[in-house]
């Protein structure tokens, strides 16, 4: 037998072995007494274990590639042109809700809590100066918050806060609970005394909005008028907002 | 996203989307509850969070899980024991220093004091030399379990006997390549 078809026939019995098929007479023979078999099965061994760990290692870097999809949304966020960008919507759509309050409040009616809400509310994880998602497990929740998307922000942060009771977490959460109008769960979010204790992000503020959306302005009011601590960039929109109400 | 009620078919069928679903669905609360149960950076759960993955995609395959619909719990139990070693190594090399790459190597391929390590490890550099198709069909056999016929229809080969001359062609290749 020529030593190509010899090692042929080892190889075809390996196989079998492999998958547990059942051996000929001959096959039995030279597993259980052929030399070269045992050092061809032995060798074989080895290369079966490199295919194995090849694979292995093809599919951990295919599985680390994966990672590329979270880090870009963490990188943009933290960009100073991303920042000039939200805070030029921000001034315009302030701008926007402004006019639109006029006019509403000039034909005698009164203020648009969904309005309010909905054009009122803004990312705020440039104003409080974090830089939250630096850290990739935040990624998905900011992600989403910062694309706007705060239906899945929402899931994302609950999965967050499960691991992190994060107050700044607890905020955005509740920031992303009322852009969906669920003002109660905002509200109690944001009435939980940790995190009225967090001077870093504007509760009470939101809050406000919140009681603006469960109809009850009068505690708005009051806690639009008693600023816990100031937030210049809000407190042009604070006073209007006390005035507008106020009528 | 799909959310299968049997995780392990799911894989078997369509790996790569699968591998992203588990991968996306379970990343953040897998990497904080490593860095909540142990003194491991970012890095490093995050590190052991991917072979856990691999880990459980190589048990699908293998046939070591048919049934699967809670993938999320195990994962942590994979992820657990591979924490686990991690601590071990650690102790065993008996200093901090050690590269993260050699202990997820050696936390991915098990024991470490294998003698054969030095021998599969040229092994490992001639299967990804060998190239296309050689490694794809010698992984889709030998790692996969996939048939002849099955490699047949997925290599476009005429048939069986004709994957099973190239199979055999492919390690006799890789055996002059490594001695």
């Amino acid at each position: 037998m020529k030593e190509e078809q010899k090692l042929e026939l080892y190889q075809n019995i390996i196989d079998k072995l492999l998958n547990n098929e059942s051996l000929s007479e001959l096959e039995m023979q030279i597993v259980k007494n052929d030399t070269d078999f045992q050092t061809y099965k032995d060798e074989f061994n080895l290369l079966n274990e490199g295919i194995r760990r090849s694979a292995l290692q093809t599919k951990l870097a295919e599985v680390k590639a994966l990672e590329n999809k979270f880090i870009p949304a963490s990188a943009n966020v933290n960009k100073p042109s991303n920042r000039r960008k939200w805070f030029a919507a921000f001034g315009i759509i302030f701008l926007v809700a402004l006019a639109y309050l006029y006019t509403q409040i000039n034909k005698g009616g009164s203020y648009d809590k969904d309005f309010l809400l909905a054009d009122n509310l803004v990312p705020f994880t440039d104003i409080d100066g974090t830089r939250s998602t630096d850290k990739e497990s935040k990624v998905d929740a900011y992600g989403f918050y910062n694309k706007r998307d705060y239906k899945n922000a929402i899931i994302e942060f609950e999965k967050l806060l499960k691991i992190d009771q994060n107050p700044k977490h607890k905020f955005y959460m509740a920031v992303s609970l009322l852009f969906v109008n669920k003002f109660e769960e905002a509200q109690d979010i944001l009435e939980d005394k940790e995190l009225q204790n967090y001077k870093k992000v504007p509760v009470n503020y939101y809050l406000a909005l919140s009681k603006i959306g469960t109809d009850d302005p009068k505690e708005a009011i009051q806690l639009l008028s008693n600023p816990t601590i100031p937030y210049p960039i809000l407190d042009k929109k604070r006073k209007k907002m006390i005035r507008i109400l106020s009528r | 996203m799909k959310t299968p009620i049997n995780w392990a078919q799911y894989i078997v069928e369509n790996e790569n989307q699968a591998i992203s679903d588990i991968y996306s669905e379970h990343r953040s609360s897998f990497i904080g509850w490593v860095k909540n149960n142990s003194n491991c950076d970012e890095d490093t759960a995050l590190d052991i969070f991917q072979v856990s993955i691999v880990i459980l995609y190589e048990n699908v395959i293998k046939g070591k899980v048919t049934e699967l619909e809670n993938v999320g719990s195990y994962l942590f139990r994979i992820g657990k024991n591979k924490l686990l070693e991690h601590y071990r190594i650690i102790k065993k090399s008996q200093h901090q220093e050690i590269d993260e790459n050699v202990l997820l190597t050696k936390v991915l391929n098990g024991d470490s004091t294998n003698d054969n390590v030095e021998l599969i490890e040229k092994i490992m550099s001639a299967v990804a030399s060998l190239g296309h198709p050689c490694k794809t069909l010698l992984e889709n056999f030998y790692f996969k379990n996939m048939s002849l016929e099955e490699i047949a229809t997925e290599m476009n080969y005429k048939n069986s006997d004709t994957a099973k001359t190239k199979k055999f062609k492919c390690i006799q290749r890789l055996r002059k390549l490594y001695s």
